[in-house]
């Protein structure tokens, strides 16, 4: 008999993905956008739009997703931490091709890169022995398997992108030590430090892009490349503080944009495009729009978490609303929209 | 027509204020029921937390002279210990400054971090550490109860620095209890808790607060079941771990999850409190069945004698009975995540709690 005990530990234990890998999801060659629902379960789905805003499918999860990495017909969908699975799908046909598990003692962040040529992934990782941060490195074909682990120096590597041109990879290395066995709360609060790294795929190298003044507290999180070169950077202060958690870095300078009084010490999430950026906090509701640099339009979506900006298009998510360039989207009953979505 | 909500819900301008879903009416209303539940709740509960850690100071300081049985220290502990458990279903606020309530309470502690604490303070045996406000900013890990537990439950006699220490931690337990008292009777941050119906640079609105309340309510019903309960228990029969149990040196791990569960229903019960109030705003009743609830389970845990290691270690009918009592814990949230704020018409925000 099905009890409502044994249906938690199935859904714990992955099967949840077996029996509903399909469930929802249609053959779908023209997504636009991904987004991610998650109900107050903590369990996410995958919602697959359309140009329009229109929904094509659903695609349930058994777990919480945060972050998302595409390449050719893959999809990634990254766990928020500290979840210790990946979910493999087929962009097309939305069905989940396979979950990678970390190691033992190891977990993700919520975020991943694909090198240029879709042949491997990278995924920041917390080591539990350590509390420190490390990029599991994997190949993609012909399946997912991981090769080797990067080392980083620090704790609490959490959104990774790639550069545009080459496999140079940004990481934000939130300084923040923790350990799922403590919850989500930090263990290093009073001596922490944040900082930017870069992680050459073909070289293997780490570099840190250094600390700044006024970065002290503040644990970095999320990262956009613009096509000016501009790194956007953006910031989440633990507790309730405020402050400047927004930068750009361009030519190795960084400099604080103005604003931070609008985002309330919070950051969900940052996208650029061109030479435009758009920052989003779940705590005020802000949706500034930056242009090289500077902010040109300030604007307010209750939850204002997931941003994503591609080829012209951008699509901006609160609790209830997905905006899609002009079009919109309500949220699935009981579910939220949470702080990623990946357009393509 | 899908173009108009989007124009509703993302406004443009700079100067675009945060909205509230209540009229001014009902965020007065709501407005009275949190103040009344600082008044009567919050504050009763660190005054409790702040007079329990005073008490535990001067026991420790008095057996620590020889003038006091172990037995007092032991009794003290429980009442400073069983007094945060209470308290700490309150997240906003002070509390959440510095490290937050680990500050307190670290616990789970798998990797032991305040026993290697210990352990280390007592073998360097630093005179300065014992000095006045000297723990103040220090790591976690060596001032919380979990420590303090470690200490008193370890090898602990009269005139020993352990028990110096002790002494210590007490202290320095006491002065961070009687900061959030101050805290909350009158500061900055009381101010914005009384003022966030009108709007403040704290709570915007109302709905921010209520908010944040509920999502440190959450958190605590989270941590009760899947800390206080299946973490020793495990899912189901079988899987007990007695070690794995809350506080299992002085014993306390049952009364703790008795005083959550008290804690839930003073919290949703108060006479004219935040959820009393919620009916005549649109919520439903359901806080006053999930606090019948929560005050039946606490009374049937308070007449259980064995701890709750004892029970995790027959993994008998108690321990099925608790492993129920967690699944009992999830109406509780999904009461708070989403059936409050859905009666109240406020977008629940779960998905906000906790960063990343």
């Amino acid at each position: 008999m099905g009890t409502r005990r044994n249906f938690l530990r199935d859904a714990a234990l992955g099967l949840g993905i077996v029996a509903c890998g399909g469930a929802w999801a249609q053959r779908a060659d023209t997504v636009t956008y991904v987004g991610v629902e998650t109900s107050a379960r903590g369990v996410s789905i995958l919602r697959f739009f359309d140009e329009s805003g229109g929904t094509l499918g659903r695609t349930p999860l058994d777990f919480r997703a945060h972050g998302m990495a595409e390449h050719g017909n893959r999809l990634i969908a990254f766990p928020r931490r500290p979840g210790d699975r990946f979910a493999v799908m087929d962009k097309t046909s939305l069905e989940i091709l396979g979950v990678e598990v970390a190691p033992a003692e190891r977990h993700f962040y919520g975020h991943g890169a694909f090198s240029r040529d879709g042949k491997h992934l990278i995924v920041p990782e917390n080591a539990m022995t350590t509390l420190q941060g490390a990029l599991a490195v994997y190949e993609t074909a012909p399946q997912i398997r991981r090769l080797a682990t990067v080392a980083l120096p620090g704790a609490g590597p959490h959104e990774i992108i790639r550069a545009h041109d080459r496999d140079l990879f940004y990481i934000a290395l939130g300084g923040l030590e923790t350990h799922p066995a403590y919850g989500r709360d930090p263990l290093n609060l009073g001596d922490f430090r944040s900082q930017i790294l870069t992680f050459d795929l073909t070289s293997g190298d780490v570099l840190q892009m250094g600390l700044w003044p006024g970065s002290e507290g503040v644990s970095l999180r999320h990262l956009a490349a613009a096509a000016d070169g501009r790194l956007y950077v953006g910031g989440q202060i633990p507790g309730d503080g405020t402050g400047a958690v927004m930068w750009h870095i361009k030519d190795g300078q960084a400099a604080q944009i103005d604003g931070e009084a609008r985002l309330g010490g919070y950051v969900s999430s940052v996208a650029a495009d061109g030479n435009k950026a758009r920052f989003t906090s779940k705590v005020t509701g802000a949706v500034l729009t930056l242009q090289d640099g500077s902010i040109i339009d300030a604007a307010s979506l209750e939850g204002a978490s997931a941003v994503a900006m591609h080829g012209g298009r951008t699509v901006t998510a609160g609790f209830q609303l997905l905006k899609l360039d002009d079009a919109a989207a309500t949220v699935t009953d009981g579910h939220e929209f949470d702080n990623h979505g990946i357009l393509f | 027509m899908k173009h108009a909500i989007a124009a509703l819900l993302l406004t443009t301008g700079s100067a675009s204020a945060a909205q509230s879903v209540f009229d001014a009416n009902q965020a007065q209303l709501l407005q009275d029921g949190l103040i009344e539940t600082a008044d009567m709740f919050i504050l009763p509960g660190y005054q409790a937390f702040a007079a329990t850690a005073v008490a535990m100071e001067e026991t420790t300081t008095s057996y620590c002279d020889g003038t006091e049985n172990f037995e007092a220290v032991e009794t003290a502990f429980a009442d400073v210990f069983l007094a945060w458990q209470y308290i700490s279903i309150i997240q906003i606020g002070p509390i959440n400054d510095a490290e937050g309530p680990m500050r307190v309470q670290l616990w789970p502690d798998p990797k032991g971090f305040a026993r290697r604490a210990i352990r280390s303070a007592v073998s360097a045996a630093d005179p300065a550490l014992l000095e006045d406000g000297a723990l103040e900013g220090h790591s976690v890990a060596l001032v919380n109860l979990t420590a303090l537990e470690e200490l008193i439950y370890g090898d602990f006699a009269p005139g020993t620095y352990a028990c110096d220490l002790a002494v210590a931690l007490s202290a320095n337990q006491a002065t961070l209890a009687e900061g959030l008292v101050a805290d909350w009777t009158t500061s900055d941050f009381r101010a914005a808790f009384d003022t966030a119906a009108e709007g403040n640079a704290t709570y915007p609105t109302i709905d921010a607060l209520i908010r944040e309340l509920l999502a440190g309510t959450v958190v605590y019903t989270d941590r009760l079941r899947k800390f206080k309960l299946q973490r020793g228990l495990g899912l189901t029969a079988g899987e007990s771990r007695p070690e794995r149990t809350e506080a299992r040196k002085s014993g306390l791990g049952l009364q703790s999850i008795a005083v959550s569960f008290t804690a839930l229903r003073d919290l949703y019960e108060l006479p004219l409190g935040f959820f009393d109030v919620t009916p005549d705003v649109g919520g439903s009743m359901e806080y006053f069945v999930l606090g019948e609830t929560a005050a039946s389970i606490s009374g049937s845990l308070s007449i259980e004698r064995r701890s709750l290691a004892e029970i995790a270690e027959e993994d008998g009918v108690v321990a099925a009975d608790l492993r129920n009592y967690a699944e009992l814990t999830l109406f509780h949230e999904d009461y708070l995540k989403i059936g409050l704020p859905a009666s109240l018409g406020m977008t629940a925000g779960f998905t906000s709690a906790d960063g990343d």
